[in-house]
């Protein structure tokens, strides 16, 4: 057997990819080498017990210094190119203006046109720049949201929904995971920024859905305040009929009940 | 179009594109892949995420190298590399160990592996043993067991061919497997 061959089968047997027989050809050319098969039955064992070594995780401020680093980054290419457009343009400018001394006023009104459809292609050009960069960053934030709200710790759920507040026109994915968190979150600051995060999307068919549905389904007196307070915000008459039913609960909190009475009578 | 769903050498070469917010998935998704592979060779929680952090600052600025040929993670552990070999450079330390006796060979062990506490025996000798390696046979048993490469990447990264990492990989397990060993029994001593 080759040393390439030996190696391999070496290498592949302490990863647990041998199968019977390549391990039996193994074992041989082992013994034919006169060394001990129990040497690598050794190492096996240790490979294996490797795998329980576990690293820490990384503390959240190496997530901040990389978000802050992509953002200067972000800000260093908007700003180069900005200044690229602007040189463009004044080059532009300047050889079309000051070569042709001898043109007639025809020439410099046909120069004047040109250089307007050049501003205004440039700032289109800008403005879709922008626009993607801006796509780009709310699918990032939208990936980050969607990665923290599963969390153990509430502080990061926490922060999870209100990196939502800077997401423009968030996705089915991150409306089912507010709502989600609305409705099964055990601690109710998260489900109270879940409410928050929500009703900044009121605008949202499946948003104002979501937010009805919740009613019936909260025990805690601030949530019904909150809820209460939020569908008085968005005028949300549908919400009517579920307050009701949440009124015939006998363990309804004074406070809370005063507060619901008040809304139905406002969106009524 | 669902970023979710891109190839890391996707994103890349968007990146490399112009479309830098795009490394943020990158990140996401290699960030403690990346850590591990440091503390494994540096048992230094903080130091780790200070080289993390240079990786994908110089990932960022040297987006226009990659070329998308390899695999994206086979570059950045080519990049997490010369960071190390940068890191121990500028600090001056000695990146090799030498064969002395075990009281030496165990003073060669990062501080970060004595700190780790609360874990059972076995596994702070094979924590003593691995730190007591040198740093490139710490790397290749990093990559090899914990960052689920297969030898060709291996051999990408540490520039060797796949038959030279599989007789090094194989070397390194050898050499820390004697040294479990003696650690071992100084402990049961």
């Amino acid at each position: 057997m080759n040393k390439d061959r030996f190696y391999f089968l070496l290498t592949e047997y302490l990863d647990g990819h041998l199968d019977e027989d390549l391990e039996l050809e193994l074992k041989a050319e082992i013994e034919q080498r006169g060394e001990d098969v129990n040497d690598i039955d050794g190492l096996k064992s240790l490979a294996e017990a490797m795998v329980n070594w576990k690293v820490p995780e990384p503390s959240e401020k190496l997530k901040d210094n990389f978000y802050t680093l992509l953002a200067d980054e972000q800000q260093k290419q908007l700003a180069d190119h900005q200044r690229k457009s602007v040189q463009h343009f004044i080059e532009k400018f300047n050889t079309k203006v000051w070569l042709p001394r001898l043109a007639y006023a025809a020439v410099f009104l046909l120069l004047g046109y040109i250089v307007g459809q050049r501003i205004s292609t440039d700032s289109l050009e800008y403005s879709r720049q922008i626009a993607s960069m801006t796509y780009e960053m709310q699918q990032v934030r939208e990936v980050m949201m969607l990665s923290l709200i599963d969390n153990p710790q509430a502080a990061e759920r926490l922060k999870a929904i209100n990196t939502s507040q800077y997401i423009q026109d968030p996705d089915e994915k991150i409306v089912t995971a507010l709502l989600y968190t609305l409705n099964t979150d055990p601690n109710e600051n998260v489900r109270l920024a879940a409410v928050d995060a929500l009703l900044q999307f009121s605008g949202k068919d499946e948003v104002r859905q979501g937010l009805i549905q919740s009613i019936p389904a909260q025990s805690t007196p601030m949530m019904q305040i909150a809820l209460a307070n939020g569908m008085q915000a968005i005028d949300e008459k549908d919400a009517v009929p579920f307050f009701k039913e949440l009124l015939q609960r006998d363990d309804l909190n004074d406070l809370a009940k005063n507060k619901i009475e008040e809304t139905i009578q406002i969106l009524s | 179009m669902n970023m979710l769903k891109l190839t890391d050498n996707e994103l890349m070469m968007k990146v490399k594109a112009g479309e830098i917010a795009r490394l943020g998935l990158l990140f996401e998704r290699h960030h403690k892949l990346l850590f591990g592979f440091f503390y494994r060779t540096t048992a230094q929680a903080e130091l780790c995420e200070d080289l993390v952090q240079n990786v994908f600052e110089k990932i960022l600025k040297n987006r226009t190298q990659f070329k998308g040929y390899g695999k994206f993670t086979t570059w950045m552990f080519t990049i997490a590399r010369h960071e190390l070999a940068d890191h121990f450079k500028k600090h001056k330390r000695r990146a090799e160990t030498t064969q002395v006796d075990i009281e030496n060979e165990v003073g060669e062990v990062e501080p970060g592996f004595f700190e780790l506490e609360q874990k059972r025996e076995e596994l702070k000798v094979l924590e003593m043993a691995f730190g007591s390696l040198d740093e490139e046979k710490r790397q290749l048993l990093a990559l090899s067991k914990y960052e689920g490469m297969n030898y060709r990447e291996i051999g990408e990264v540490m520039n060797c061919s796949e038959g030279n990492a599989r007789i090094k990989v194989f070397r390194a397990m050898q050499e820390l497997r004697s040294k479990y060993q003696k650690i071992e029994k100084q402990v049961l001593s």
